[in-house]
């Protein structure tokens, strides 16, 4: 009995020792250098004056605004203390501030600096414009409360504080007095890193920040508990995929992102890399004008959408399913907005309904103008192939953006052009329901819904009305939606904790030594 | 020289605002209203009529001010060209080292043994060099010695001041790519030459005295032959410092080529103009300096 | 009696030609190719522009020689129908320059007030980097193949002007001309009746060497991305697309190269061959 108890008590011991070193990876290492290769530099790093997604991959480290977004997308408190506190005229936002908050140069955060950034935002940022028009006044109760009246009831106002692509981020007052118009040179914000210097066309370094004060909640998304592990994070920008991941392979990056999809294969079996499929950031889409040409006819432009061939299209487009998503939402399947409205026109393939509704339009194979970027063609080529089966008659150009955007500004020289629409933290914010654009959608009833999207403040009202909104794109057809589309992200195999959402930030990441 | 300068410059003007398109739509990305891009188009001076912008630009550019990019975060156009100088002077001096040495050295041989397999050899090797497409070799290349043999970088560029080795490493492929079409004309120019002069009477009459054959080709006979291998030299060094658009292309190189491909699609038009510029400035500059490595070479020419 | 005399000459050169080995090669590769442009659809096993989402990217096999590329479509039928692009592209730009081109150089050859205007500008145009002003009048263009067409003819004509123009001085001054205008022929006579007569060997030189000129510049702009449009299965198209697939499937670049060089090197045999025998005179450092 002494012999057995000896071996269990060894083979304890042993299985002890061997998990050993994967404990060891699972603890967080402080100190090191992380070495990003993003594909190009931004072309700033002030928040308020870029929609630039490479801007806030730099900037989520360094700034924070009043509220942020966990992974699912719902909305938490950050400088804030707590919830907003609000009148029953749903007018009146009163917001109260935690109160040990330092920026990066030492300064305490105050009201005085809240109100001056969310002021500089509504004057300088173009979300911030669309907000402000909204907006009566933004004023200072005390050094740690800030009110927000309203004109209206507006629905976006709390996703628009907790945004960070383009969002109110929070300066201290001098930078926003130094820079009321241009884009600011200094970068002075509250998060876990700070800003230490900017190489043009070289790197961008930024440096742990010792006086940040992190929240002690869980963290999810950028919301919670945020460490900066690293002591530097530097962001190289490098716009040839191949240098990218040769790179990371090499060891002189850790990190690269927009990695060609094609080298998924070879690169997902290497020991010492990790891959990372990251999560949807926007769909590809055909904009139909409904002013000009053959497309006017709401039956062709719903015959066009029986065509598609969602699975077909993406793969000769776009490249290996994993990369790829059928999905009819105009939201993304991570965010709360996420619906199947209207989803039996989704995806049809249906050529013979196609016939039928051409035949019902009247339509004589008059030639449909159709634009594609470099990006776009093979997806656009792929489904002109059905569209030539049910009979359509597609003139499909490849032009480079430039020209295709300024062809764009004569909706009668162009029927139909592809792009992709992006996501964003409200779907009022997205092209999907911006009815300007292209040649612009002319309906009372999107224009309808759009408003009361805007100004409902109840979550689940509003769900309701963009469900509404989303039956009536796939009734009326203004654009097509294709799919989801992923890209690749390569890291190596020392890097933990990184997060692989949407926009990338290093806060939780460290790297083994 | 001026004159072809300014005709480079009104050219350069004048297709540039033919181009369909403008920076502001490029900025403000393919998610832009038509309204937002009229409104950025107007804040950057874009909306005035062609003339007045023409006015405008060639009084900025009599004054030497060359502009700021518009997608380099406002530096100069200066600036910008030189941080991508280093990349295209590399690779010009490293293919054209390679190109001269090789060509000059098979040519020579090519000549003294004219007739023989090696020179029909050469003719052939030379013939297709010129013929294959030299992206296609590029990609070859790559395929060969940075996949199938991963020898080298299949892309990519370290600057000097990260290591020298490292920095030649990613210039290999795309040097020999770009001296392939040089060394078959150099080769071929400098075999041309030497089968002239060889012929020649006073060579005939110094073997004649008894001078060792090689002693006799290398030393007279290339000596004269040089003169035009020198033009055709220039000519393949002006056309480098062009910026071998589509090696640089290819091989991922931040090198002059590169930056004007990407300014002409992102309409960048100070870049653009500065570019070609540079490049018109490039070029008669280096044809300058062969004429006057001409009367070095020989003092019978005068100038 | 100069005409009698011009056929026998003919003849003699024809002879001359085909005693060259490397030139009658590239006759023979030139007529392939012919040859495969104008029967490419018995030639080709597929439609070059059918797309098979399900067939991607195979390796050559029996169903596909070339095997196929990121849409599905058989890269032997599209090198196949390259070859059409490649001579169309290639007799046409020759065409043009060659009308263009002799016209300029005559009259600026011949003319001293008009050349001093004419090679300014094209020196001006001649010092930019050809590739560069292709791309940006494609550019200006948008893609096509009549535009491909223009451009090239564009970028080409000042090099036929230029050699037009060298031999109009030489012939200028010959004892044809003295007596052409002693008998009272005018100016115009003279220009565009006797002195090209005399002027054909370097146009037919110089029109070779475009022809291979423009194969490769094609290729090269249909590569960048701004000559073809990108479904045309043309040789510069197909080795672009296949530039990401390196690794995966080098086939796709692999073939369309191997065309490109074997028809650019007939061209420069065709080329050297002629020049050998039209005029063995002409400065063979040129």
């Amino acid at each position: 009995m002494t012999k057995t108890f000896t071996t269990m008590v060894m083979a304890i011991i042993a299985l002890a020792v061997f998990s050993l070193p994967a404990w060891a990876t699972e603890t967080p290492v402080t100190g090191g250098v992380l070495k990003i290769a993003i594909d190009s530099d931004p072309p700033t790093l002030d928040v308020h004056s870029t929609r630039a997604t490479l801007a806030v991959y730099v900037a989520g480290n360094v700034y924070e605004g009043l509220y942020a977004f966990t992974r699912k997308g719902e909305i938490k408190p950050m400088l804030a203390s707590g919830m907003p506190d609000i009148s029953a005229d749903k007018l009146t936002y009163t917001i109260p501030l935690r109160r040990e908050i330092k920026f990066h140069n030492g300064k305490a955060m105050t009201s005085a600096d809240v109100k001056a950034s969310l002021d500089r935002w509504g004057k300088v940022a173009s979300y911030g414009k669309q907000l402000f028009a909204h907006i009566e006044s933004v004023t200072v109760k005390d050094d740690y409360t800030v009110v927000i009246t309203l004109k209206e009831q507006w629905g976006t106002l709390m996703s628009s504080l907790a945004m960070l692509l383009g969002g109110p981020v929070i300066y201290p007052e001098e930078i926003c007095t130094q820079y009321p118009a241009k884009p600011s040179a200094e970068y002075i914000g509250t998060g876990p890193y700070m800003f230490v210097e900017w190489r043009p066309n070289d790197h961008i370094t930024l440096k742990r920040f010792d006086g940040y004060k992190a929240l002690d909640t869980a963290s999810d998304g950028y919301t919670g508990r945020k460490t900066a592990y690293l002591d530097q994070l530097v962001f190289y920008g490098i716009s040839e995929e191949p240098v990218r991941v040769n790179g990371v392979e090499g060891g002189e990056y850790d990190f690269a992102d927009f990695v060609p999809s094609d080298e998924y294969e070879r690169l997902k079996d290497e020991k010492n890399l990790r891959t990372y499929i990251s999560p949807p950031r926007a769909w590809f889409v055909f904009v139909l004008n409904t002013k000009f040409g053959p497309t006017k006819n709401k039956k062709v432009r719903q015959a066009m959408l029986a065509t598609l061939d969602v699975k077909g299209t993406m793969a000769a487009g776009y490249g290996d399913e994993i990369f790829w998503r059928v999905d009819p939402s105009l939201a993304l399947k991570e965010q709360v907005w996420h619906s199947t409205a209207g989803e039996a026109a989704y995806n049809q393939n249906n050529i013979e309904k196609a016939k039928t509704l051409l035949k019902e339009a009247g339509y004589n194979g008059e030639k449909i103008v159709w634009m594609a970027g470099p990006l776009e063609y093979n997806l656009s080529l792929a489904a002109k192939s059905n569209m030539k089966k049910a009979g359509l008659n597609i003139d499909l150009q490849s032009m480079e953006w430039a020209t295709l955007l300024s062809t764009r500004k004569n909706p009668e020289l162009w029927h139909a052009f592809s792009s992709g629409f992006t996501a964003k933290a409200d779907p009022s914010l997205t092209t999907a329901m911006n009815l300007k654009y292209g040649a612009g959608w002319d309906n009372p009833e999107a224009q309808a819904l759009f408003n009361n999207f805007c100004t409902e403040p109840e979550f689940e009202s509003r769900y309701a009305i963009l469900g509404k909104f989303q039956e009536l794109v796939y009734s009326e057809v203004p654009y097509i939606k294709v799919g989801d589309y992923k890209n690749l992200r390569l890291s190596s195999n020392k890097v933990h904790g990184f997060a692989n959402e949407l926009y990338l930030y290093f806060f939780n990441v460290w790297k083994d030594k | 020289m001026a004159l072809v300068l300014l005709v480079v410059s009104i050219t350069i003007f004048i297709v540039m605002h033919l181009l369909p398109g403008d920076p502001a739509a490029i900025m403000l990305g393919p998610e832009a209203t038509n309204e937002d891009i009229a409104v950025l188009k107007a804040e950057m001076g874009l909306d005035k009529p062609v003339w007045i912008q023409f006015v405008d630009w060639t009084g900025r550019i009599v004054r030497g001010d060359l502009g700021n990019s518009i997608f380099f975060q406002n530096r100069s156009v200066p600036d910008v060209i030189a941080d991508h100088l280093e990349a295209t002077l590399l690779l010009t001096l490293f293919s054209l080292g390679l190109a001269t040495v090789i060509g000059i050295f098979s040519g020579v041989v090519a000549a003294s043994t004219h007739e023989s397999i090696y020179d029909r050899g050469f003719m052939l090797l030379t013939s297709m060099a010129v013929a294959i497409p030299n992206f296609w070799l590029g990609l070859m290349l790559v395929l060969g010695f940075a996949i199938m043999i991963p020898i080298l970088p299949a892309a990519g560029y370290s600057p000097l001041s990260q290591g020298v080795w490292s920095c030649l490493s990613y210039l290999v492929l795309p040097s020999i790519t770009l001296a392939a079409g040089a060394v078959a004309l150099i080769a071929r120019m400098t075999r041309a030459c030497m089968l002239d002069v060889l012929r020649n009477d006073y060579i005939r009459t110094a073997k004649a005295k008894g001078v060792r054959q090689s002693f006799v080709i290398f030393k007279h006979a290339l000596r004269n032959a040089i003169i035009p291998v020198v033009t055709v030299i220039g000519m393949s060094f002006a056309n480098l410092m062009g910026g071998a658009v589509v090696t640089e292309s290819i091989f991922n190189i931040p090198g002059v080529g590169r930056l004007l491909i990407k300014s002409v699609f992102t309409r960048d038009y100070p870049v653009i103009e500065g570019v070609v510029l540079y490049i018109a400035i490039a070029w008669t500059l280096i044809n300058l300096m062969v004429d006057i490595i001409y009367t070095l070479i020989d003092p019978r020419l005068e100038y | 009696m100069i005409n009698t005399k011009e056929k026998s000459g003919s003849r003699r050169t024809l002879e001359k030609f085909m005693k060259n080995p490397t030139a009658v090669f590239g006759v023979v590769v030139l007529l392939v190719m012919f040859i495969m442009a104008i029967f490419a659809g018995q030639i080709a096993t597929h439609d070059p522009l059918e797309i098979n989402p399900g067939d991607r990217l195979m390796a050559p096999g029996p169903a596909h020689w070339f095997g196929t590329d990121r849409m599905g479509r058989d890269v032997f039928s599209r090198v196949v129908y390259g070859s059409r692009i490649s001579l169309i592209v290639g007799f046409s730009v020759v065409t043009l320059t060659s009308i263009f081109g002799t016209f300029l150089g005559l009259v600026s050859g011949y003319f001293k007030r008009l050349d001093e205007v004419i090679m300014r500008i094209l020196d001006g145009l001649m010092a930019f980097p050809g590739l560069i002003l292709m791309i940006m009048i494609m550019a200006v263009l948008g893609r096509s193949l009549v535009n491909v067409i223009i451009t090239l003819a564009i970028v080409y004509v000042p090099r036929m002007a230029r050699v037009v123009r060298g031999a109009v001085l030489v012939q200028k001054e010959q004892t044809y001309v003295e007596a052409a205008r002693a008998i009272g022929a005018g100016p115009m006579r003279i220009l565009f009746v006797h002195i090209p007569r005399n002027c054909i060997a370097p146009i037919i030189i110089q029109g070779t060497m475009i022809f291979a000129y423009v194969v490769l510049a094609e290729s090269a702009l249909s590569f960048l991305g701004v000559g073809m449009p990108p479904e045309t299965p043309s040789w510069g198209v197909v080795i672009s697309s296949g530039k990401v697939f390196l690794r995966r499937a080098p086939w796709i670049s692999f073939f369309s190269g191997i065309a490109i060089s074997l028809c650019v090197l007939a061209l420069n045999s065709i080329g050297d061959g002629l020049r050998d025998v039209l005029d063995p005179r002409l400065n063979r450092k040129g």
